[in-house]
């Protein structure tokens, strides 16, 4: 991809397709599939904010879970740094790179072990994978505190003592104690008033600057936050990539139908001029009934006979911006 | 109008092995029958704990104490889990902040919404609660409802496991509903479909509403007043208007600037409220929020303003006492 320069991905990921199996009756019989993600190509620059929207159940969070290695695909490679693929990997090798790979899960209620103190949390991680004594561990978890926001006497208590936006920012400090080069921020600033997500955003861009090349996975439905802070954006919808290109390049000029409907609701503050409000009509399709032809067709207003047919393929109309739409060829 | 639910000075304290924590110190509000009072205020000023209080569903290190509770016309002397029991359900139903805090993950969907139905209408048919559970999924926006209901929490999306617990909040179709961050993971178009919901039941059962949120585009479409919390106490109320157009309290009004939400400026920096909340251990004397006041006078810092009542606008600041605007 052009606007990469050129550069090794750190991450390829290549026909990624992550099924759930649909069990019915005593027998547990598999019945179908969930297609939560269905071929998926993407590939993501070291150093590069990459932001991932779709509507809620599109397979954001999957994708996100794969490359943790979280969920067992049901095809794919993703290959990490032109060399390695992450869903080959077992054992001691597979922990090497886990500690490399880091997720802030979108809900951090079930994601902390409630049986320990912020401070066991976090520090037996920075000692195990980092080699901290016990006082360098400690004060560590101090200063990580801080930089979420939160006051450095909340070490002693356990996850369910926190409010709900607390508890997710010590999520995002647990996951940016190993230093990860690569990061999935899984609607890690949802739960945050303004000025406390500003603290956070701006937390995540010096991380950038402070270690070089960290690289970030941004899946959000706040598109204002995505804007600002990725670099590129993958528009997603029902489990496939439908458009990326540059963050300016899809905002100012959207191909698909799809994200102009997506873009369109954005609430618009007063005295900026309104787009004309896209609605889309009908229900999101199952997943376990993905539409033949494109999957969008039966709710695109432009479907024309050969959509509801033939695939579109994510193809490049100019450089760097990928679209998958019949129209745009 | 009539009050539904009121509370006097309510205080929730709890005992950590640090100290004691005041995360509600001394909040006195009420709602009254149909209505929505919107309850805002910073990560971690209380909100949650206030909720939580009135439903009675504390940790076990919770110290809860007030002056006065009053539900649906009848004082509530000691809250007694079981007369907290009552209250949940039919009375008070609560959309949780985190999904999983109140979702069974041993139980399917369906299983969990029909309990509700069971409880709340005892009598129905099997068929007649399966029909009573699609269509409340539908109405909380969704897809595939059939599919949905046959599935463990787990298998859902972030989005669909929120809209499934505010499914199972509204099937006892209460009196009363705490909505806490009740569209956090929801994209627009889905947050405006539940909105759209709480008014038809709203305006459909005289239902009231505490909603909770950092989300003013979600307070201006539904609440009609809105209180302020900081650092454990309501620093400000007022009709949703009149707080928009002239807030009084300096955190109100820092906290209304930063209503567009984060400002796209495309890898710059972004403004946030300078200083942090102070330590619910040990707070300041004075004003809680002086440390952090731009227009913070003297007095500030070492006395804690009195609450000022002016028509149906009530004020803890000493500047507004003073006379003194904020600019
Ligand atoms: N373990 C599972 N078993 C079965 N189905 C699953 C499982 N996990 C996810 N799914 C389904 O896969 C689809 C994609 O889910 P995913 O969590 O990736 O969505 P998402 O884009 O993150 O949505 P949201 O914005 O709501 O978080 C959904 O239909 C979901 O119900
Ligand atoms: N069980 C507990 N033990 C000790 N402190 C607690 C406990 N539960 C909550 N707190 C503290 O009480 C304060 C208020 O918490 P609350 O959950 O009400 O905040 P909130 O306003 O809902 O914030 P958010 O917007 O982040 O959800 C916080 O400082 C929190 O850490
Ligand atoms: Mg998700
Ligand atoms: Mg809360």
């Amino acid at each position: 991809m052009s606007e990469m320069n050129n550069q090794v991905p750190i991450l390829r990921i290549e026909d990624l397709k992550v099924y759930f199996p649909i069990k019915k009756g005593l027998m547990r019989r598999t019945v179908g599939h969930v297609k939560a993600v269905d071929g998926v190509d993407l590939q993501i620059a070291p150093g590069e904010t990459l932001g991932l929207v779709g509507e809620s159940g599109c397979g954001k969070t999957t994708i996100g879970r794969a490359i943790v290695r979280l969920n067992e695909p049901t095809n794919g490679r993703i290959i990490y740094n032109d060399d390695i693929d992450l869903l080959k990997l077992e054992g001691e090798d597979l922990r090497q790179i886990r500690k490399k790979f880091q997720i802030v899960f979108q809900d951090p209620y079930s994601s902390l072990n409630p049986r320990k103190t912020v401070k066991r949390l976090i520090s037996e991680v920075l000692m195990v994978q980092m080699g901290m004594t016990q006082n360098q561990a400690y004060e560590e978890v101090k200063r990580l505190l801080n930089e979420v926001g939160l006051n450095a006497v909340y070490a002693e208590r356990y996850p369910h003592e926190f409010s709900g936006g607390q508890r997710q920012r010590i999520a995002i400090a647990k996951a940016i104690a190993l230093q990860p080069e690569f990061l999935v921020c899984d609607e890690a600033v949802s739960a945050l008033d303004v000025s406390i997500q500003s603290q956070i955003i701006n937390l995540l861009m010096d991380l950038k600057e402070q270690h070089g090349n960290m690289t970030y996975l941004f899946i959000s439905h706040a598109l204002n936050v995505v804007e600002h802070i990725s670099d590129r954006v993958a528009v997603m919808y029902l489990g496939k990539i439908m458009e990326l290109a540059k963050t300016e390049e899809l905002f100012d000029y959207p191909a698909h139908p799809y994200t102009k409907a997506l873009l369109s609701a954005i609430p618009i503050i007063s005295g900026m001029k309104q787009k004309e409000r896209i609605v889309l009509q009908g229900e999101v399709p199952s997943a376990a009934n993905v539409p033949s032809g494109c999957r969008f067709h039966v709710r695109c207003p432009y479907a024309t006979e050969r959509c509801s047919q033939e695939e579109p393929a994510l193809r490049e109309i100019s450089p760097g911006h990928f679209c998958a739409c019949h129209l745009t060829e | 109008m009539e009050k539904y639910l009121e509370v006097k000075n309510l205080r929730t304290y709890f005992n950590t092995p640090e100290g004691v924590v005041k995360s509600v110190d001394g909040v006195s509000f009420h709602i009254n029958r149909g209505e929505t009072l919107a309850l805002v205020g910073e990560s971690g000023c209380g909100k949650t704990v206030t909720s939580l209080s009135l439903i009675r569903l504390l940790a076990d290190t919770a110290d809860l104490k007030y002056d006065y509770m009053m539900v649906d016309g009848q004082e509530i002397k000691d809250l007694t889990k079981e007369e907290a029991r009552q209250i949940r359900g039919k009375k008070i139903s609560m959309i949780f902040q985190e999904p999983m805090t109140s979702l069974n993950p041993v139980y399917k969907i369906e299983k969990q919404l029909g309990e509700v139905f069971k409880l709340h209408e005892p009598g129905l048919t099997k068929e007649q609660i399966h029909e009573k559970s699609v269509e409340i999924m539908k109405k909380v926006g969704i897809p595939n409802p059939d599919e949905r209901l046959k599935v463990y929490p787990h298998q859902l999306s972030g989005g669909l496991r929120q809209r499934a617990m505010i499914a199972i909040s509204l099937a006892s179709n209460p009196q009363m509903v705490i909505a806490d961050e009740p569209t956090t993971a929801l994209d627009v178009t889905i947050q405006a479909q539940i909105i759209d919901l709480l008014k038809q039941l709203q305006r459909d059962s005289n239902m009231s509403i505490l909603l909770i949120t950092h989300d003013f585009g979600v307070v201006s479409q539904i609440a009609s007043r809105v209180a302020v919390m900081y650092a454990g106490k309501i620093v400000e109320e007022g009709m949703l208007e009149d707080i928009f157009r002239d807030p009084w309290h300096p955190y109100t009004k820092l906290l209304i600037m930063s209503i567009p939400g984060i400002k796209v400026t495309r890898g710059g920096r972004l403004e946030s409220i300078k200083g942090t909340v102070p330590n619910p251990l040990n707070f300041p004397k004075g004003c809680r929020f002086a440390p952090r006041c731009p227009w913070a006078l003297d007095i500030c810092k070492d006395v804690a303003p009195e609450e000022m009542v002016v028509g149906n606008r009530r004020v803890s600041c000493h500047l507004r006492t003073q006379g003194k605007a904020v600019e």
